[in-house]
């Protein structure tokens, strides 16, 4: 009976990941393919796609990182002291404030693109405002994290005893908070560097022709090209995405804390 | 150890007072003077203002009003990190990223003191606190004494004007705190720094203590050395937190020699001061009261408890509760009759 239940359990956990998985696996097959049809390789099995990919949208790639990366330099600085603030900051307020800084999780990214284009059009044309979105959309993940982090200990008395030992603000924060959370300082990044490569939505509304980025790209190669140059595209973002997923697994499981022991 | 410690510094606190933000006031105004080199200790439930008077001596909270001055220097705008001081924290506050020696470097590191006596007085303090073969360990590897000692010599280590300790012992278990009682009490004297210790613990307090302040409600009751808060408490409060003590509901009535304590069961010379005849407690500590053949009053024991070097025994006469201390080898059990006699200049009027 027992193993007739594990068998069962193993089965179903086998079928969603197959049901979750199927699609992904189809898009990386078929990429290899010359001609996608009813039967997969029946012309062959080419790189051509991948070359193709490079040449029309090589430079949305390297757009796109450059985009990221920028995100999390700007939300990492902003998240961090806006987390580590928060945590300072003694009032009943705080928590409504908290909440207000968390919306754009909630507000579908078409509601702030469109409210973005409408209050700082002059910053449109040079991508800037894409930078804006991207920060607005992803600075919850690295704010909430930090904060988070910093509740789950007494940071505040840590803070307060290096205070006593002659530690001024900025020292304390860098000598004493900083090591502490560095952890979820890092997975905080990689969640943003994450949201921010994979952002279409707001993305559709913002970008221009010189501010074509990965995901948009994809959409055109779907919609206008080939499938096979389509799912080339496709899988050359699963292996830009993929590493960074296991690296936040990893950062999750040994964070600053478990490794070091509270206070 | 002396010769690096920095002259120690008389602490003022003049008419401090706090109030927090939701309007519960934490302290009346305050007058106390610490002097140079002094071990305070202040002494109270919890509740009743004294980590709040020391966090704002450290400048962790600031004062609703009044001011307070660390030697000749006004210290009320200053926050923690410009004032001097030292901090032990009840939750010890190792940093958990860094090594015991990392910690304890931590204060000597943003001080102008050069590298190499910076390692000896490392050198020095690893060896007073008994720390030298643990010094590559993090702090979660450490017991909670061990990361208590940890915690003082990382104080020590900044040559602190002044030493302020919040509940050092509190988080440790009952034999472990005696243990490093005794060492606190002995680091103390050879020190010589001025030092101001909050606690709940009656018996921490006066181990330690040159001076005790018991504070209740956000004010002082009493100031005085262990054996005058002890032996000579001044209000009912005093009497009843420090040491066990028994309350007797009493009457004062004139007679021929002078006034009389009546306690329905037993009658004495009344020693307080002088009033006319009134309903009165008055309080007598369970030493006080002791076991004898003839003469005193008669009493029906309702309770024997064994405590190792003694039995507490609860006695009841004429409707009150007595508890007495008599030693572990007296034969005395639930119900017996005995009787029982007062050491009458021990009765506290308080």
């Amino acid at each position: 009976m027992q193993t007739a239940g594990k068998a069962l359990v193993y089965v179903l956990v086998f079928l969603i990941s197959a049901l979750i998985l199927s699609p992904l696996l189809f898009t990386v097959a078929g990429s290899f393919a010359v001609y996608w049809g009813a039967d997969m390789y029946s012309a062959g099995v080419t790189l051509s796609w991948y070359a193709k990919v490079f040449e029309k949208f090589g430079h949305t790639i390297g757009f796109t990182l450059v985009l990221a990366f920028c995100t999390v330099l700007v939300n990492t600085v902003l998240g961090t002291m806006a987390g580590y603030w928060f945590y300072r900051w003694k009032s009943r307020w705080v928590f409504v404030l908290e909440e207000l800084l968390s919306l754009p999780i909630a507000v579908p990214g078409i509601a702030i693109a469109l409210a973005l284009i409408q209050t700082y059009p002059a910053m449109r044309a040079s991508g800037a405002l894409m930078l804006v979105g991207h920060v607005i959309i992803t600075f919850p993940l690295m704010f909430r994290t930090v904060l988070g982090t910093l509740r789950t200990k007494d940071f505040r008395t840590l803070d307060e005893c290096a205070a006593t030992l002659g530690a001024g603000p900025m020292y304390r924060f860098f000598h004493v908070i900083f090591p502490s959370i560095r952890g979820a300082i890092l997975s905080g990044a990689v969640m943003v560097f994450m949201l921010s490569l994979g952002e279409f939505n707001m993305n559709f509304f913002l970008y221009t022709p010189l501010t074509v980025t990965l995901p948009i790209g994809l959409y055109e190669a779907y919609s206008t090209l080939r499938i096979e140059l389509g799912s080339a595209y496709t899988t050359l973002f699963l292996a830009m995405a993929i590493p960074l997923m296991y690296l936040l697994h990893r950062l999750n499981q040994s964070s600053a804390f478990s490794r070091n022991g509270g206070v | 150890m002396e010769e690096s410690t920095v002259q120690s510094m008389e602490i003022a606190i003049r008419g401090v007072s706090k109030t927090f933000q939701d309007g519960t006031t934490a302290l009346q105004p305050i007058d106390l003077q610490v002097a140079a080199g002094e071990v305070l200790v202040l002494l109270g439930p919890s509740g009743c203002g004294k980590s709040t008077l020391l966090r704002m001596i450290a400048g962790l909270e600031q004062p609703t009003a009044g001011r307070i001055l660390i030697g000749d220097r006004d210290v009320t705008q200053l926050p923690p990190e410009k004032r001097g001081i030292g901090f032990v924290f009840q939750q010890y506050a190792l940093f958990p990223t860094m090594t015991v020696e990392e910690n304890i470097m931590f204060g000597m590191k943003l001080r102008k003191i050069g590298k190499q006596e910076q390692k000896a007085k490392l050198e020095e303090l690893l060896a007073l606190m008994n720390l030298t073969e643990l010094r590559k360990r993090l702090p979660i590897q450490l017991s909670g004494g061990q990361q208590q000692r940890v915690a003082i010599a990382r104080v020590l280590a900044t040559d602190p004007m002044i030493l302020l300790m919040d509940e050092p012992l509190t988080a440790l278990d009952a034999k472990l705190k005696e243990h490093l009682r005794l060492e606190l009490a002995q680091l103390f004297r050879k020190l010589h720094i001025t030092t101001v210790y909050v606690t709940h613990d009656q018996t921490e307090a006066m181990a330690i203590a040159d001076r005790i302040v018991v504070m209740n409600k956000g004010v002082i009751e009493q100031s005085g050395t262990p054996k005058e808060i002890y032996l000579k408490p001044k209000s009912s409060f005093v009497a009843q937190f420090v040491g066990q003590v028994n309350r007797l509901r009493a009457k004062v009535k004139t007679a021929e020699r002078g006034n009389v304590l009546d306690l329905g069961f037993y009658q004495l010379p009344y020693k307080g001061e002088s009033r006319a005849v009134a309903d009165i407690d008055v309080f007598l500590r369970p030493e006080d009261v002791y076991l004898t053949q003839e003469a005193g009053f008669s009493a029906r024991v309702q309770d024997v408890i064994f405590l190792g070097d003694h039995y507490r025994v609860i006695a009841e006469s004429g409707g009150q509760k007595l508890v007495i201390d008599v030693g572990n080898d007296t034969l005395i059990h639930e119900g017996d009759q005995v009787q029982l006699e007062i050491r009458e200049d021990k009765i506290i009027y308080a």
